[in-house]
């Protein structure tokens, strides 16, 4: 209910501010390629700082999804950093997505700018299962996302949404939320 | 002073308390590097866990790049002090975030491969890795000052250290006081037995047994010691006694012989002289008389011939003083009764010495017989009251004692040269001045007299000596200076013959007879008179000039009734041998001997032997007479008799 009511207030704001946030996306990826660097190592340690839910039986086998949906800003970032890790036994994959559709198991989403005006609906779509939502776009956190890269002086921070996190079933590692900004204030 | 000069009981604490430290520095040592060491290892794993939480926190931080979180998760170390610097490095192995933040990164040690802490001097650093799932995101670098802690814990156990230490010696000191004198006290004791016998050379002192441990055994061993020199040392005590005994002894003979010596050659010398003399004298006093006797009664020639008669006397008596000490006088000694002689004496001692000097004679026991020539006792008794009366000018007493005294061996090594046997010792005792040891030395030597010149001739205390010596006994003599003079006359015993009843002299004429007489005399002059006094008595005279013409006379059968010879003669026969030839030819045979003096070769058993008598030269017409007259008659009761 209160995730229905902060959907509907974030959809609101999101509407309200679609306009500025529309007006960039046509721009090119903005940040150099190092920023990119940096995010795709920060997706990567996500998955040390972040509890899913208990993996079945089945699932114990199965790589660690990290998808990205939209356009890829990573390039071979990504994929290098993960390539040949493991979280546990489990190894690591990146998925890439074109539509929301696309979207199939996985546990961290990088949802890509180009992707930012359909933010709303991604939320909705993705709210009740257990994946770690992450965008650089502007006020993705108010909008139902749980991570959001914030570039500040050429440093990329993290602003998290307890709250959205905690409704996707996921515990942040309070280490985390300790480097983190926490965006549940303006939400309530 | 070295330590080995330190008294015993010093040591003994010393070491006590030596031991006690070392022991107690080797505990608080192996204590102080135990705890340093646990010290060490308790920081380093508090170290440890510190930067374990802090590497875990900062996972995060590092993870995401949040730089002013990770400063502050190391400004946090600032709650531990010690800390002196700390960083995080990133992955990539660059610091990402120090403190203090005053240092710059490149005073940081590079990441090692391996994490881990280790000491670097006064410091403990060590790096941790920053992991998180395993996965290594990057390292913490720590610098943990543990010097500072170890100074600041050593600080404060040191004091505890020292009082410790100072408590166990305090304690160890006054225990080992106590228990030292344990050890101690025997050996001290010992020692100052040691000291008190070498104090007092007294090895008769023995130490005392503490116990039956090494000191008792030291103790035992140090008294048989001990007694062993005791021993040794009486038994040394003893020679020296008897080599300083015998030495005195060696040395009382030598004075002895060197006295007898001085004697002897003095007496050869007074002796030779006093021969002549009496020769000389014999003629003298001989014509002298035979002029007296031709001159008329009234005749004013015979004052001065009896004052020249006189005087020749005079003469004689002090040759036969001569010859007394040189023990050359004719003796006639015959057993005689001391106590006799002192009874004889007395009255005219007493008239001699005066009223003031009290005579008192005495004798204890049943006094013996001494061989002795009684006339000659009288003398030497009256020579020795006289001295005493000198010594005593204001009076005093004499003792005059006899008693019996056997003399053994060691007697006589004590009273000079004597023989060992029975002797009458004649004491005369005054109450005079004494005299010093060195008067006493020279007393009986002749001509040393104390007396004023003219006062005293010194003959008479030697002439006593030569006496007694010459009767086979001896004089001693004893004084002391305020103590009296005491002279003891040593006389031989006379054994198993009565004394001879003292015939009175009568004051009858000059005896004379018809008997033939062989006279033999080697000197001229004297031969003369002696002829011409015999004839003058009536008596028919054969006269021979030696004892070899004398026998040669008897041998061609020449007749005689008695022998009248003089003793020491030239020629094979001296007077004695003659005298016995003859009376082997005639037994029986009446003999007068005369003689200036005797050699000490005649002895006067000589003349007991041969039932001889003897007339001392010169003799006198009266004396020649009665003397002859004796003989005569008592071969003739003798003959009638049988």
């Amino acid at each position: 209910m209160i995730s229905l009511r902060r959907f509907l207030v974030l959809f609101a704001v999101s509407v309200l501010l679609g306009l500025p946030m529309s007006s960039a996306m046509p721009a090119p990826q903005t940040g150099s390629a190092q920023e990119y660097q940096v995010k795709a190592v920060f997706l990567y340690n996500f998955t040390q700082f972040v509890g899913w839910p208990p993996a079945t039986p089945a699932e114990a086998q199965t790589p660690i999804v990290i998808g990205i949906l939209g356009d890829d800003p990573f390039g071979s970032y990504l994929d290098d950093t993960v390539r040949g890790e493991k979280v546990g036994d489990r190894p690591l994959i990146v998925r890439r997505y074109r539509h929301l559709d696309d979207v199939d198991d996985c546990q961290i989403l990088f949802i890509s700018r180009s992707e930012a005006v359909h933010f709303d609906q991604i939320a909705a779509r993705l709210k009740d299962r257990s994946i770690l939502t992450v965008s650089d776009a502007d006020q993705s956190g108010k909008r139902g996302g749980i991570v959001r890269f914030v570039t500040e002086n050429d440093r990329v921070k993290l602003h998290i949404s307890v709250s959205s996190a905690k409704d996707a079933g996921l515990t942040i590692s309070s280490k985390l939320l300790r480097v983190a900004e926490i965006d549940d204030g303006a939400g309530r | 002073m070295t330590f080995k000069d330190v008294p015993i009981r010093r040591k003994l604490i010393a070491s006590m308390l030596l031991t006690c430290m070392v022991v107690v520095a080797l505990m608080q040592g192996a204590f102080f590097v135990y705890n340093l060491f646990v010290l060490q290892k308790t920081t380093a794993q508090q170290l440890s866990t510190l930067g374990e939480i802090t590497a875990a926190n900062s996972t995060a931080a590092l993870a995401f790049e949040n730089q002013r979180d990770a400063q502050e998760i190391l400004d946090g170390l600032k709650a531990e002090r010690h800390i002196v610097a700390a960083a995080i490095y990133d992955g990539d192995g660059l610091v990402f975030v120090r403190y203090p933040q005053t240092l710059v990164p490149n005073e940081f040690p590079p990441v090692p491969d391996t994490s881990g802490y280790h000491f670097d001097k006064s410091y403990l650093e060590g790096f941790e890795p920053i992991a998180e799932h395993d996965r290594r995101l990057g390292t913490l670098y720590l610098k943990f000052d543990i010097g500072i802690v170890e100074r600041e814990w050593l600080s404060g156990s040191l004091g505890i250290s020292l009082a410790v230490v100072a408590l166990v010696l305090l304690v160890a000191y006054l225990l080992s006081r106590m228990l030292q004198r344990q050890i101690s006290q025997p050996l001290l004791a010992l020692a100052g037995t040691v000291k008190d016998i070498s104090e007092h050379q007294d090895f008769s002192i023995r130490a005392e047994k503490h116990g039956k441990d090494e000191i008792g055994q030291l103790t035992d061993g140090f008294n048989v010691m001990l007694a062993g020199i005791q021993e040794r040392e009486d038994a040394l005590r003893n020679a020296n006694e008897a080599l300083r005994a015998e030495n005195e002894e060696r040395n009382r003979a030598q004075n002895q012989l060197a006295r007898a010596q001085k004697m002897e050659a003095v007496g050869q010398l007074t002796g030779g002289l006093a021969h002549d003399f009496n020769n000389i004298l014999g003629v003298i006093v001989g014509n002298l008389d035979m002029a007296v006797e031709q001159l008329p009664p009234d005749a004013a020639a015979r004052g001065p011939c009896n004052e020249a008669l006189d005087a020749a006397l005079s003469a004689a008596e002090l040759v036969k003083r001569l010859l007394a000490f040189s023990r050359r006088q004719p003796l006639r000694p015959k057993p005689t009764s001391l106590a006799e002689i002192i009874a004889n004496v007395q009255p005219l001692l007493a008239r001699t010495l005066g009223e003031q000097i009290k005579i008192t004679a005495t004798s204890s026991g049943t006094p013996w017989l001494a061989m002795a020539d009684p006339g000659q006792i009288e003398s030497a008794i009256l020579n020795l009251a006289i001295n005493a009366r000198d010594a005593m000018p204001t009076g005093g007493d004499l003792r005059i004692e006899q008693r019996n005294i056997t003399i053994d061996d060691a007697y006589a090594l004590a009273v000079d040269d004597i023989k060992v046997g029975d002797y009458v010792v004649l004491t005369v005792t005054d109450t005079g001045a004494g005299m010093p040891p060195d008067v006493v030395a020279r007393a009986f030597d002749p001509f040393f007299t104390t007396k004023a010149p003219g006062a005293g001739s010194g003959l008479g205390l030697s002439m006593v000596f030569g006496t007694m010596r010459q009767l086979g006994g001896t004089a001693r003599i004893y004084s002391e200076v305020g103590g009296g003079t005491t002279v003891m006359l040593y006389l031989p015993r006379a054994r198993g013959e009565e004394p001879e009843v003292a015939d009175t002299v009568a004051s009858a004429p000059i005896p004379g007879g018809s008997e033939c007489v062989l006279m033999v005399e080697d000197n001229a002059q004297i031969r003369a008179i002696g002829v011409g006094i015999l004839r003058s008595l009536g008596y028919q005279v054969v006269i021979a000039e030696s004892g070899d013409d004398a026998m040669r006379q008897v041998e061609d059968g020449q007749q005689f009734d008695a022998l009248f010879s003089d003793i020491v003669m030239a020629g094979r026969l001296n007077g004695i041998a003659l005298a016995r030839e003859l009376r082997k030819r005639k037994p029986g045979l009446p003999i007068l001997l005369t003689s200036g003096f005797t050699s000490p070769a005649t002895a006067h058993s000589d003349l007991t032997d041969l039932g001889a008598d003897l007339i001392t030269k010169p003799y006198r017409k009266a004396e020649l007479a009665e003397r002859l007259r004796a003989v005569l008659d008592a071969q003739s009761n003798t003959s009638t008799g049988t």
